[in-house]
Order: structure tokens, then C-alpha cells, then sequence
């Protein structure tokens, strides 16, 4: 059988397997480059076959059933996934299609400051360059130290501002993609960007981030140079009073003053 | 205070994928819009394959409380959210019919006539969207065979071998068919 796993691409992507050829077909096929493409295709095509069911709306009392599940349900943070091996690499705890189960329920409160801890951690890892898959590889090699230990700096402050009674999050999204929250907190007097899915920019140009003043922009650091479009950045300096936090596209190296409208402009 | 570069922030309505990364910060009012633009979609396509509206209701519930969990794993590098929202329902759809005591009975035959009936109504009836009459016009360019086997694993819920078993055919016939199949609707819906 081994020989024709190739062969059932189609089958799997119906779910048409059942648990122990799947099992196979995952173990085996998908560790090819060309079988993974024609899984994922199909996969997409499937998905596309569900339009041949008619919508139907589910009775309004789901809605409301389903709003009280999530808010005891935890969220799973961002790791486990390695971006460029597709379905292959699911972890073998979801590896029933993306689905996994046990949700614990934890207190509102603390579950939302956790979710957004994990997202800020997860970002900031990648934003140090250290997706979290090369992590048990970091002790062989010091520039991963170097960047982890920067990484965990900028986690401390995060930290700092996420974890103080006043800290306060929004969120933004970008015009051509993207999404940015920001995180600040009166009496840290420090603010953080998190962005998420920002469109890329050509060859030396870089976000830049401004602290708002009724002076003026202030220069507060440039966004890290995304990973997946993804990246964090506790902004340089104090709030001082700022009203607003900016991002703006600029040369690299940075600029003293915006030069060009601002991508995103979030009150304080 | 006046920025003289103030500008307000972009309107256009958030996309799925936008709802989806709102999601995975924990943001309960874009699940509830994710919820209300996709759940006709899911639950059409769960009562499609589960059929008991009771049990239909169930799975339509795991399916998004599922989303919500796995909301920051979603990776618009691996495609479309509303794909990946599909994708899992259909896997729970299946499980579920799979799993039931009164599937797990059913008489394969008995169970193909009502789905080849329940289909038929449907395609009839049904105003159909235009992704549908997209899907429907594919489905058509398919020989009947590769179209037979496809929409019994897909809307059934059956196994490659079920399938085999219920058209008396061998399950290698089956398997190269449905990839045969689903290969010509993969170029046919240009999905690359």
C-alpha cells in the first residue's frame, strides 16, 4: 500500500480516510514536497465543495450558546505552527484536521491578560528572529542567545505595561492588511506596538513609530523588520503626556520627523 | 490638538482573515461578527453531512468554539480563512456521523438512496450563490463517475472503502478517481 500513499491526496482532503490510513498517509506521503502541494490544493478545493450545501442560518439561540462557550474556553497560543511545511506539520495533537479537545475554563479577567501576554510573547520571539520551533537549538549557538536575551528584555517590558492596573489595549487595523494593537499604561509611562499581517515594504524603507504630543510627533523607534508580517516593539521613551502613538513609513534608518501620513494613529 | 497629518483610520469592513487575527487577541465582538458572516455556511454545510438538526446544532457549536481556540494557529499563508473554517467543520461533520450509533448502523445502501434524493431536492430548489453555481458548473465538467464518488465522500461523510462498497467497485478504482476528480476541480476553480 505504501507505494500508492501518494494516491490518496483526494481521500484525504474529503476526509474520506479513516483513522488508520490517515495516519499513514500523514506519516508517510506528507513528508513529500509534492504530495504536501497537492494536499493543500485539494485541501483549499474541498473546502470550496462546502458552497455546494446550502447556507442555512442556525437558530438565534446558538449565538448566544456559543458566545458563552468562548468566554470559558482558552484561547491556544500561536506555537506549533511552522510556517512553510503546510499541513504536514501540524502537531500530532491536532492532527485530526485542525481540531483538538479539553478546554479549561480560567477566570475572564485573568484569561484575557494571559491571551495577551502569550500574543505578546509570541511576537516578540519573532520579532527577535527566534521562531519558536529553533528554540531547543538556542544553547548551540550564541548569536540565538544574543537575540533571545534581547527578546526577553523587550518581554519584560511588555510585561511592565501589560501587567499594570491601568494598562489598556487597542486595536487598529491597517489600511492594505494588518492589524496593530496598542498597549499602554499611565503609570508604567510606556506604550507597546503589537502588529500582525503588515503589508511588506519595498527595500529600505521601515515603520517607524512616533509618541504624539500636542508639541508634535516625537521619533519612539522603529517597528523590528517583520517576520510573517509579524512584529513587536516596546516604543522608545515616555509617554510624557503623548496623546496619540503613530506608525508612518520612512527611510530605514529612521526619521527625525514624519514624512509621510501616518499608516495608523492610535489615541491614547 | 491638530497633527497636520491626521487622518482618520481606513473604514473598509474588516475581511475574514482580519476577524480571525482580531479573534486571536481575544476579541469577542470580532468573533461575533466572524460567527455571524460565516455560521449559515457552516452549519448549511454540517446539516448537509450530519442531517439531525439537534446533533447538526452540536458540532456547528465545537466547530466555532474550535475557532476561537485555534484563532492565533490560523496561518494565511495556508490559504483563506473561510477555508480553514471549512475545512474543520467538515472534519468535525464527518467524525461526528462516523462516531454516531445510528450512522454506525446505517445500511450503506439505504444510506446513498436518501442522499442521491436529498440532493437532488437540494440542487433543485436551492437559490443558489454565485461561489454555488461556480462549484456546481465544476462539478459538471467532472465524468459521472469522479462526480459520484466525490459527493459521496464529501456530503456523505463516507470512507474511500465505503464508497467502494456501496458502487461495488475496487477501492483503488475509487481512490483514483476521487483525486483524478478533485484534481480537475482544483484547475477547474483555479485554486493554486
Amino acid at each position: 500500500m505504501d507505494e500508492q500513499l501518494h494516491l490518496l491526496t483526494g481521500a484525504y482532503a474529503l476526509n474520506a480516510l479513516d483513522d488508520v490510513e490517515r495516519a499513514a498517509f500523514e506519516r508517510h506521503a506528507l513528508g513529500d514536497g509534492q504530495t504536501r502541494q497537492e494536499v493543500r490544493e485539494l485541501s483549499e478545493t474541498a473546502a470550496l465543495l462546502a458552497a455546494g450545501a446550502p447556507a442555512q442560518a442556525p437558530p438565534p439561540q446558538l449565538k448566544s450558546d456559543v458566545m458563552a462557550a468562548i468566554r470559558n474556553t482558552r484561547q491556544l497560543p500561536a506555537t506549533g505552527v511552522a510556517k512553510d511545511t503546510g499541513y504536514a506539520t501540524v502537531p500530532r495533537a491536532s492532527r485530526r484536521g485542525w481540531t483538538t479537545a479539553g478546554a479549561r475554563p480560567v477566570p475572564p479577567r485573568r484569561r484575557r491578560l494571559a491571551a495577551v501576554l502569550a500574543a505578546a510573547a509570541v511576537v516578540v520571539l519573532a520579532a527577535g528572529g527566534v521562531g519558536g520551533w529553533v528554540l531547543g537549538q538556542a544553547n548551540r549557538n550564541s548569536t540565538l542567545e544574543q537575540q533571545l536575551g534581547a527578546a526577553q528584555a523587550q518581554q519584560h517590558e511588555f510585561t511592565e505595561i501589560l501587567g499594570a492596573a491601568d494598562a489598556r489595549l487597542s486595536t487598529a487595523d491597517v489600511p492594505g492588511g494588518g492589524t496593530v494593537a496598542v498597549a499602554w499604561s499611565v503609570s508604567a509611562d510606556r506604550a507597546a506596538v503589537l502588529a500582525r499581517g503588515m503589508p511588506a515594504l519595498p527595500a529600505g524603507k521601515a515603520y517607524e513609530l512616533w509618541f504624539i504630543t500636542a508639541a508634535g510627533a516625537v521619533p519612539a523607534g522603529m517597528l523590528p523588520e517583520a517576520a510573517q508580517g509579524s512584529a513587536a516593539r516596546v516604543l522608545q521613551g515616555r509617554m510624557d503626556g503623548a496623546t496619540q502613538v503613530g506608525i508612518t513609513v520612512e527611510p530605514a534608518g529612521g526619521s527625525k520627523a514624519p514624512t509621510t501620513a501616518p499608516i495608523v494613529l492610535q489615541k491614547l | 490638538m491638530r497633527v497636520p497629518w491626521l487622518r482618520a483610520a481606513d473604514p473598509a469592513p474588516p475581511t475574514h482573515e482580519d476577524l480571525v487575527r482580531l479573534v486571536a487577541l481575544g476579541d469577542e465582538a470580532a468573533f461575533g461578527a466572524l460567527y455571524d458572516a460565516l455560521a449559515p455556511r457552516v452549519f448549511g454545510l454540517v446539516r448537509r453531512v450530519v442531517r439531525d438538526p439537534a446533533q447538526s446544532e452540536e458540532v456547528t457549536q465545537e466547530i466555532f468554539v474550535e475557532v476561537w481556540r485555534q484563532a492565533a494557529r490560523f496561518d494565511t499563508d495556508r490559504g483563506r480563512a473561510v477555508s480553514w473554517i471549512l475545512v474543520m467543520a467538515h472534519r468535525r461533520a464527518v467524525d461526528r456521523v462516523r462516531a454516531s450509533q445510528a450512522q454506525a448502523d446505517r445500511d450503506l445502501r439505504q444510506g446513498v438512496k436518501e442522499y442521491r434524493d436529498s440532493y437532488d431536492d437540494v440542487a433543485d430548489t436551492v437559490e443558489a450563490s454565485l461561489e454555488a453555481e461556480r462549484v456546481r458548473r465544476a462539478l459538471e465538467t467532472l465524468t459521472a463517475p469522479q462526480r459520484e464518488a466525490i459527493r459521496l465522500a464529501y456530503y456523505g461523510g463516507y470512507t474511500h472503502r465505503e464508497v467502494a462498497e456501496i458502487l461495488k467497485i475496487p477501492v483503488g478504482t475509487v481512490k483514483t478517481r476521487i483525486r483524478d476528480g478533485m484534481i480537475r476541480l482544483r484547475d477547474k476553480l483555479e485554486v493554486s
